[in-house]
C-alpha cells in the first residue's frame, strides 16, 4: 500500500495551526484522528500543537500506521530538525517493541543508516539487527555503509557499527565481518576492542571453520594481556564459550597468575568472570593455594553478594587441593564465610535473599553447626515472600541444637497458627524434624512431642493431621516418647477429616495399642463403618493396625481383625487393600507366627544416629558442593539433571603442568617463574608452542599482596636489567649466613634514606622488593618501625648485597644500610637503590 | 543470559530483547507468559511471591529444552532474564539489579511504567552498553553516564516547553575512559564547589511477642555517601570506635586491606550517590532497647469484636546522640495493621494522627507522625466487623512499625575523620547519623 506523498504531516501547513494534520486517504481505515500518534505535528513555533504524549507510542495500532510511519521515513530528506527525526525511528522502535511487524519499513529504515546522528545510527542498527534474517538481501546491502563505519574517527561509532555488523546473524556476511572485525581487535580504543572480541563469539556462532581459519582462538589469547580489563573480560566469555566442549576456556599457570593480579582493575562482573575460572586452576602446590585463598579473601567484604559467593567457590575448589582433609578444611571456609553471608542476607533485597538463603541451606545441611549462632537470623518475617519463609522454616531444624533449641520450637510454634496453611503445617514438619534428629537433645525431643500433642488437640484440620503424621515420624525414631503420644490419639481420631492425618494415627493407634486401653474400641467403631471410608491408605493403615493390634491383643481384636479382613477382600474399590487383605488372611492362615514377625519387623526403628533413608542427601550435598554458587544450589540437584544436555558445560581442570621451580612458594620467590619455560602466555595447546615471549610475562610476577591498594604497582622490572647489576632470580641464603657476612662486613658500603608518602604494609614492601630479586631474609613490625633484613646475589660474579631496612611510622621513610662483598661496590649499591626506588615508587 | 524482558505491573511487555542467536527459544511467548501466568496464579495481592528462579517448561518445534527464568520486581516493573545453560544466580540477579538502580539513576524515582516508556530509547541505549551477547558489560553508573546522557531537568522543561524530546542524547565522543583501575570512577569530574555527605543508617529489626518481649532483634547499618568532588579525590574515613563493627561489605571502591589492616576506610569515590559500607552491629540485641512500647489487643470472642492498640513512647537511654541535647523526638512513626482475611471491615478511631483502612487489602495504616511525649499515651479503637458467616479468626497476622530517630546512633558508629588527599581543595563535609526502623513487628498472639 503506497501512501501519496502529499499532505505530509511533517509540514504543518502554517505556524500557529493546531488543527492535526490531515491524513493521507487510505491510511488508518478512517479511524478516528484521536488514535494516531501526532509524530512531528509539534509545529515548533508560537502556539504549536499539543506536545506529543507519549502514551502514543504503545497505545493500540493499526495497519495503516505502519504504512504512516513509511511516508514519514520516506519525506526523512527534508526534515530538517534532527529532534524531529528521532521521534519517527523512535516510533518504529516502539511498533517493534511491541511486537508489531514493521519489517515492511526495512529497506525505508536501511537508508537512514547514512546519517551522523548518534541516537539514529544507534535505533537504526537496532532495527537491522532485528529484522536482518527476515531480511537477508536487503541487510546484505547496507554493509557497505556499516564497514564505512568500522573506520570512523568516532571510536563510539566503530563500536556499534562493529556490533551491529556482527549482531546480523547472517551466515554469507562472514567475509565481510572478518576484515573489520581483525581491525577492531588492535583499535587504539578499548571500547572497540571490546566489541570486536564479542564479534568473534559471534562470527564463530556464525561460521566456526572460518573462525578457526582465522586464529581469532590465538589472538584473544593475545588480548587477555590488554591493560583495559573489560577487554579481558570479554576475552574470558568468549574463550569459555568456544571451548565450551572442552569443558572451558584452557589456561595456564601464567595466565592465572596475571588475572589474579590484576583482579582489583576489573569491574564486579569481571571478577566474577575471573573467579568463575579459579576452580578450574590446579595450584602448584598447597602454599599457592593458601596464597590465593588469603588473595581472594578480602573479596568477601564486597556488598556484590555474587562476588563473594564467587570466592566461596574458589575457596571450596581450592581446599580440595591443600592435601589437607577437605571436609575439614572447608568447615573452616563455611566459617569465615558464615558472617559475610548473613550482612549479605540482612541487608539486601528478597530476590537476593532467597537465593543466599539456598546457599547457607546446603551448607547447614553440609556443615551442620556452623550456622547454630544465628539461628534467629532465620526468623520468618510477617511481610516476607512466601518463598522466604518457606525455606528459614526448612532451615530452622539444620541449625537447631541443646542450646537453641527451645528458641527454635518455640519460635516454629508460633508460625504453626499463621493463617498460611502451608506454613503452618511446613513448621509442624519441621519441629518433628529437630525430635528426629535429636538435635535438642531428649529434652528437646520431648517438648517437641509435647507441642505436637497439643497439635493433635487443635481441632484445625490441617494441623492436627500434619500433626499426627509427624508423630508418626518422631516415634520411628524415638520410641521411648510412646507414653507421651497415646492418650490424646482417640479423640484426636475423631475430628480428624484429612485422610492422611487420619492414617497417620490409625498407624500409631496400631502401634501403640499395648498402652491405649481405647485403641481396640476406636478401631472397631471405623471397621464397623468400613463403607463410610473413601480412602485407601485410610484403609491400608487400618488393615496393618489391626494386625499389629491382634498380636498384641488377641482376644479384644480377633473377631473385629475378622470382619474387616471380610469387608477388605470383598472390597472392589481399590486393588492395592483387597490384595492386602488376602495377604494378611494368608498369612495367618499359613502360620500367625511368622506373620507376627514380619508385622512388628515392619515397625523396626530407625535407628537415632541415621536419618530417614528418603532423607538423606548427602552424597548430593557433596556433589553440590562443587557447583555451588550455580543453579544447582537453587534447584538441590546436581546441573546434570535439569539442565539439557546441549547447554551443559563440565568443567574441564587445567591441563597438569611442569611446575618443578613452582614447587617453591609464590610469595616468595615468585620472579623465579619468570624463567620457567611453563610460563607461556599463549594458548596452552597440547602442541608444543613456540618459546617466543621472553618478554611477556609480566603475569609470572606474583605479587599477591598488594592487592586492593590502588596505587599504580610499580611496572615490573624485567630481571635482566642493563645497568650492570644483574641479580640471580633464585638467589638463597641462610640467616646464619647472612649473619656471618654482615658482621665480617665492617663498614657499610652505603646508608641513607629517602622519604615516602604512603606507609607501605610488610608484605606490601617485601613483594615489591621481591619483584627485584631482592629477598626477604626476615622482617618484622615494631609499633614505631617496620624493619627488613634483605639480600640479593649478583648473578655472575655470585656476590651478596646485603640491606638492612628500617620504614619509620612516624614520618614515613625509607632508610637503609647496604653492605656488600662485590666489586665496584658503591656503584652497584647505587644501581640497587635505584632499583629500590623504583620498586617503591608507589608509595613516595 | 539469552534474553531479557521488561514488564509492566499488568503484564504488558515494554521491552524486549534478545542477545544471541539461541535466543529464540527464548521467545516473549515463552518467557512472558508463562511468568505472567505465574503471577497471575498468585492467590495473594503481594506479587512477591514469585521465587526469583523459575523453570518454564518448552515443548514447541524448536526443542523442548526448558528455560530458566530469573526475576526481580522493583516500582511494579518486572525485571526478566531468560537462561539455557548454567549459571551463577546471583551474578544474574546482582545484575538486574543494577540495571533497575540505573534506570531509577537515569530515569528518577520511582522507575515505573511510565518512566520505561517515556524513556524505551535510552532503555535500549543503555541495555547496548550494558550487555553484549548475553554478559554484563559496562555497569558501572560513572562510565554510562559518559557515554550516554542521562535525561536532563532542561531536557524535560525544554520537551514540556517545546513539545520536543531531547533526552536520550548520546554525549558527542566517547568518554576519555575511566582513570585506569577504578572502573567506578570517571574522569575529568569538575565541580565550583566541592562537597561530600555521608548519612550513617542504622535499622532496627525486630520480632516484638504481644506483651513487649523482644524475641529477635538485629541492627544492620549503611552508610551512604553523596559525593560531589573535582578530581580523583583520595580519602581516608576513620570512624571513633570501628570495633562496634561486626562484620561490613563495602562498595568495590574501598581498599579492603586496609581496612583488614587500620579498621580505616581508604576510597576513590565514584561521583554521585552510593552506599559505600553496609555492616551488621556487634551485640545488637543486647545493645539496644527498643524506642516505642506498642500494645495490641484484639478481641474476638466477644459478639462485636473489638481491637485497641496503644503506643507509647520510651526513654531510649541505649540510643547515643551525635549532637548535644537529649533525644525527644522520634519521627515518621506509623503502624500498619493487617486484618484476617474473615474480616469485612472495621471502624477506627485515633487519639492522635490519623487511620485510613484499605477494604481490598484488609490494610489499616496509622500515620502518626512524631512521638514527643514520653508521659502520653497514643491509641487507636475500634470495633471489627466480620463477613457473615466466617468463623472467628483465632489471632491476627502481626504488626508492622515504622519510625525514625534523627542524630541518634544505636552503635555509636561515628566519624572521627574524612581526610582528603590527592587534591588540593577543601571540601564541605557533612556527617549525620539516623536510626530508624527496618522490618519491626508486633505479634499480636
Amino acid at each position: 500500500l503506497i501512501v501519496p506523498m502529499m499532505n505530509n504531516p511533517h509540514h504543518p501547513t502554517g505556524p500557529g495551526s493546531s488543527a492535526p494534520p490531515p491524513f493521507p486517504p487510505g491510511a488508518g481505515a478512517g479511524g478516528p484522528h484521536s488514535q494516531h500518534p501526532q509524530v512531528g505535528n509539534a509545529t515548533g513555533g508560537v502556539g504549536g500543537a499539543p506536545p506529543p504524549n507519549n502514551d502514543s507510542y504503545f497505545t493500540e495500532t493499526r495497519k495503516g500506521e505502519v504504512n504512516e510511519l513509511r511516508t514519514l521515513l520516506r519525506s526523512f530528506d527534508k526534515e530538517r530538525n534532527p529532534l524531529r527525526k528521532r521521534e519517527v525511528i523512535k516510533k518504529v522502535i516502539a511498533y517493534m517493541t511491541l511486537g508489531i511487524d514493521v519489517s515492511r519499513l526495512f529497506s525505508d529504515m536501511m537508508l537512514l543508516v547514512e546519517t551522523r546522528d548518534l541516537v539514529v545510527k544507534k535505533m537504526v542498527y537496532l532495527f537491522l539487527c532485528n529484522y536482518a534474517t527476515t531480511n537477508p538481501e536487503l541487510a546484505q546491502m547496507c554493509t557497505n555503509t556499516l564497514q564505512k563505519d568500522c573506520s570512523n574517527e568516532d571510536p563510539m561509532v566503530r563500536g556499534f557499527a562493529l556490533r551491529a555488523l556482527c549482531s546480523l546473524q547472517l551466515p554469507q556476511m562472514v567475509e565481510y565481518i572478518s576484515e573489520p572485525l581483525r581491525k577492531s581487535l588492535t583499535d587504539p580504543h578499548g571500547y572497540v576492542r571490546k566489541t570486536g572480541v564479542m564479534g568473534c563469539l559471534k562470527l564463530y556462532h556464525l561460521n566456526r571453520d572460518f573462525a578457526d581459519s582465522c586464529g581469532l582462538v590465538d589472538i584473544l589469547y593475545d588480548l587477555l594481556k590488554d591493560n583495559d580489563t573489560n577487554v579481558v573480560t570479554n576475552c574470558i566469555y568468549v574463550l569459555n564459550e568456544i571451548m565450551r566442549e572442552d569443558g572451558g576456556m584452557r589456561m595456564n599457570r601464567a595466565i592465572m597468575l596475571h588475572l589474579l593480579n590484576r583482579l582489583h582493575e576489573f569491574s564486579e562482573f569481571g571478577v566474577m568472570a575471573v573467579l568463575d575460572l579459579v576452580p578450574r586452576y590446579r595450584v602448584a602446590n598447597s602454599d599457592e593455594a593458601f596464597a590465593i585463598m588469603n588473595l581472594l579473601d578480602p573479596l568477601l567484604r564486597t556488598s556484590n553478594s555474587g562476588v563473594a559467593l564467587a570466592v566461596v567457590r574458589c575457596f571450596f575448589a581450592l581446599t580440595e587441593q591443600t592435601g589437607d582433609d577437605p571436609l575439614v578444611m572447608q568447615r573452616q571456609v563455611v566459617d569465615r564465610v558464615k558472617m559475610p553471608m548473613i550482612t549479605l542476607t540482612a541487608g539486601g533485597s528478597a530476590e537476593l535473599v532467597y537465593s543466599l538463603l539456598k546457599h547457607v541451606d546446603v551448607l547447614s545441611q553440609r556443615f551442620p553447626g556452623v550456622f547454630d549462632d544465628e539461628y534467629r537470623q532465620f526468623y520468618v518475617r510477617y511481610n516476607e515472600p512466601t518463598h522466604i519463609k518457606y525455606l528459614k522454616v526448612s532451615i530452622l531444624p539444620k541449625v537447631a541444637n541443646a542450646n537453641n533449641a527451645p528458641d527454635i520450637i518455640g519460635e516454629l510454634s508460633e508460625y504453626v497458627g499463621d493463617i498460611d496453611a502451608r506454613l503452618s503445617r511446613l513448621a509442624v514438619r519441621n519441629m518433628a524434624r529437630i525430635a528426629c534428629s535429636n538435635a535438642g537433645g531428649d529434652w528437646g525431643a520431648e517438648h517437641v512431642v509435647g507441642k505436637l500433642v497439643e497439635f493433635l488437640d487443635l481441632n484445625v484440620a490441617h494441623v492436627s493431621a500434619e500433626a499426627a503424621n509427624a508423630l508418626k515420624d518422631v516415634l520411628r525414631k524415638n520410641p521411648s516418647l510412646r507414653e507421651h503420644v497415646a492418650p490424646p490419639l482417640p479423640r484426636a481420631l475423631k475430628y480428624t477429616t484429612d485422610p492422611i492425618g487420619k492414617a497417620s494415627i490409625i498407624w500409631l493407634l496400631g502401634e501403640l495399642s499395648d498402652i491405649s486401653n481405647e485403641a481396640p474400641y476406636v478401631l472397631e467403631k471405623l471397621i464397623d463403618s468400613y463403607d463410610t471410608i473413601s480412602n485407601a491408605s485410610v484403609k491400608m493403615a487400618l488393615l496393618t493396625a489391626t494386625m499389629k493390634m491382634f498380636f498384641k491383643r488377641p482376644p479384644e481384636v480377633q473377631k473385629m481383625l475378622g470382619r474387616l479382613l471380610k469387608y477388605a477382600t470383598d472390597d472392589v474399590s481399590t486393588q492395592d487393600v483387597h490384595d492386602r487383605a488376602l495377604y494378611y488372611y494368608r498369612l495367618l492362615k499359613s502360620s500367625p507366627q511368622i506373620a507376627e514377625q514380619i508385622l512388628s519387623n515392619l515397625s523396626a526403628c530407625v535407628a537415632i544416629e541415621k536419618t530417614f533413608a528418603e532423607e538423606d542427601d548427602s552424597d548430593m550435598h557433596a556433589a553440590l558442593m562443587n557447583e555451588f554458587n550455580s543453579l544447582s544450589i537453587i534447584y538441590g540437584q546436581t546441573s546434570e539433571n535439569f539442565i539439557d544436555e546441549e547447554h551443559r558445560v563440565v568443567p574441564a581442570m587445567m591441563a597438569e603442568e611442569n611446575v618443578e621451580g613452582a614447587a617453591a612458594s609464590l610469595l616468595n620467590d615468585g620472579p623465579a617463574h619468570a624463567h620457567q619455560p611453563s610460563t607461556n602466555f599463549e594458548q596452552p595447546h597440547p602442541k608444543p608452542t613456540s618459546a617466543t615471549n621472553g618478554t611477556a610475562p609480566s603475569a609470572a610476577v606474583v605479587d599477591l599482596l598488594d592487592f586492593g591498594d590502588s596505587t599504580p604497582t610499580p611496572a615490573p622490572i624485567a630481571a635482566p636489567s642493563n645497568d650492570g647489576l644483574l641479580l640471580n632470580p633464585n638467589a638463597s641464603m641462610t640467616g646464619e649466613a647472612f649473619q656471618k657476612m654482615w658482621g665480617e662486613i665492617a663498614s657499610p658500603t652505603l646508608t641513607d634514606s629517602f622519604g615516602l608518602k604512603n606507609l607501605p604494609n610488610t608484605a606490601d614492601t617485601e613483594g615489591a622488593l621481591g619483584k627485584l630479586f631482592l629477598n626477604t631474609m626476615a622482617s618484622g613490625e615494631l609499633p614505631t618501625e617496620l624493619k627488613f633484613f634483605l639480600y640479593a646475589q649478583e648473578s655472575h660474579s655470585g656476590s651478596y648485597l646485603l640491606v638492612q631496612a628500617v620504614i619509620s611510622k612516624s614520618s614515613p621513610s625509607f632508610s637503609y644500610t647496604i653492605k656488600t662483598n662485590a666489586t665496584d661496590a658503591s656503584k652497584k649499591c647505587n644501581s640497587l637503590v635505584d632499583k629500590m626506588k623504583s620498586a617503591l615508587v608507589g608509595f613516595m | 543470559m539469552e534474553s531479557m524482558f521488561l514488564m509492566g505491573p499488568t503484564g504488558e511487555v515494554l521491552i524486549e530483547r534478545h542477545f544471541r542467536a539461541t535466543s529464540r527459544r527464548c521467545s516473549r511467548n515463552v518467557v512472558c507468559d508463562f511468568y505472567w501466568k505465574q503471577v497471575s496464579s498468585q492467590s495473594t495481592i503481594d506479587v512477591q511471591d514469585i521465587p526469583p528462579v523459575l523453570v518454564a517448561p518448552v515443548n514447541n518445534r524448536i526443542g523442548s529444552s526448558p528455560v530458566y527464568v530469573i526475576s526481580i520486581q522493583k516500582d511494579n516493573i518486572f525485571y526478566l532474564v531468560a537462561c539455557l545453560g548454567e549459571v551463577p544466580p546471583l551474578l544474574v540477579i546482582e545484575f538486574l539489579h543494577r540495571v533497575a538502580s540505573i534506570f531509577t539513576e537515569y530515569f528518577g524515582s520511582p522507575c515505573d511504567e511510565n518512566a520505561i516508556k517515556d524513556n524505551f530509547s535510552t532503555v535500549y541505549q543503555l541495555l547496548e552498553e550494558m550487555v553484549d551477547n548475553g554478559w554484563p558489560l559496562t555497569t558501572e553508573p560513572n562510565s554510562l553516564k559518559s557515554m550516554i546522557r542521562p535525561p536532563t531537568l532542561v531536557g524535560k522543561l525544554e520537551k514540556v516547553v517545546m513539545g520536543t524530546q531531547s533526552n536520550a542524547a548520546v554525549s558527542e565522543s566517547l568518554p576519555d575512559g575511566t582513570i585506569s583501575n577504578m572502573p567506578w570512577r570517571k574522569a575529568g569530574v569538575k565541580y565550583a564547589h566541592n562537597e561530600i555527605y555521608v548519612d550513617i543508617f542504622e535499622e532496627v529489626d525486630a520480632i516484638v511477642d504481644i506483651n513487649g518481649r523482644v524475641i529477635s532483634s538485629d541492627v544492620s547499618g549503611s552508610i551512604m555517601v553523596q559525593s560531589h568532588l573535582s578530581g580523583v579525590p583520595d580519602l581516608l574515613l576513620s570512624f571513633k570506635d570501628p570495633a562496634v563493627i561486626d562484620d561490613c561489605a563495602f562498595h568495590p571502591c574501598v581498599r579492603y586491606n586496609r581496612y583488614e589492616r587500620d579498621q580505616v576506610i581508604s576510597f576513590v569515590p565514584p561521583d554521585g550517590d552510593f552506599e559505600l559500607m553496609r555492616y551488621r552491629v556487634k551485640n545488637a540485641s543486647q545493645l539496644i532497647s527498643l524506642p516505642i512500647t506498642c500494645r495490641p489487643q484484639f478481641n474476638y470472642s466477644s459478639p462485636s469484636p473489638t481491637l485497641s492498640v496503644v503506643i507509647g513512647m520510651k526513654a531510649v537511654t541505649s540510643l547515643i546522640k551525635s549532637s548535644k541535647g537529649s533525644i525527644g523526638v522520634i519521627e515518621e512513626v506509623s503502624v500498619t495493621i493487617p486484618f484476617p482475611k474473615s474480616v469485612r471491615t472495621t471502624d477506627l478511631r485515633v487519639s492522635f494522627g490519623r487511620v485510613l483502612y484499605d477494604e481490598s487489602t484488609k490494610i489499616a495504616k496509622w500515620t502518626i507522625g512524631k512521638l514527643d511525649d514520653k508521659t502520653r499515651q497514643y491509641d487507636l479503637k475500634g470495633s471489627i466487623t466480620l463477613t457473615k458467616g466466617s468463623l472467628r479468626p483465632e489471632e491476627n497476622p502481626p504488626l508492622q512499625l515504622t519510625w525514625k530517630i534523627p542524630l541518634a546512633s544505636v552503635s555509636g558508629l561515628s566519624v572521627s575523620g574524612l581526610n582528603l588527599s590527592g587534591e588540593s581543595y577543601r571540601p564541605y563535609k557533612g556527617v549525620r547519623n539516623i536510626v530508624k526502623s527496618g522490618k519491626y513487628q508486633v505479634r499480636c498472639n
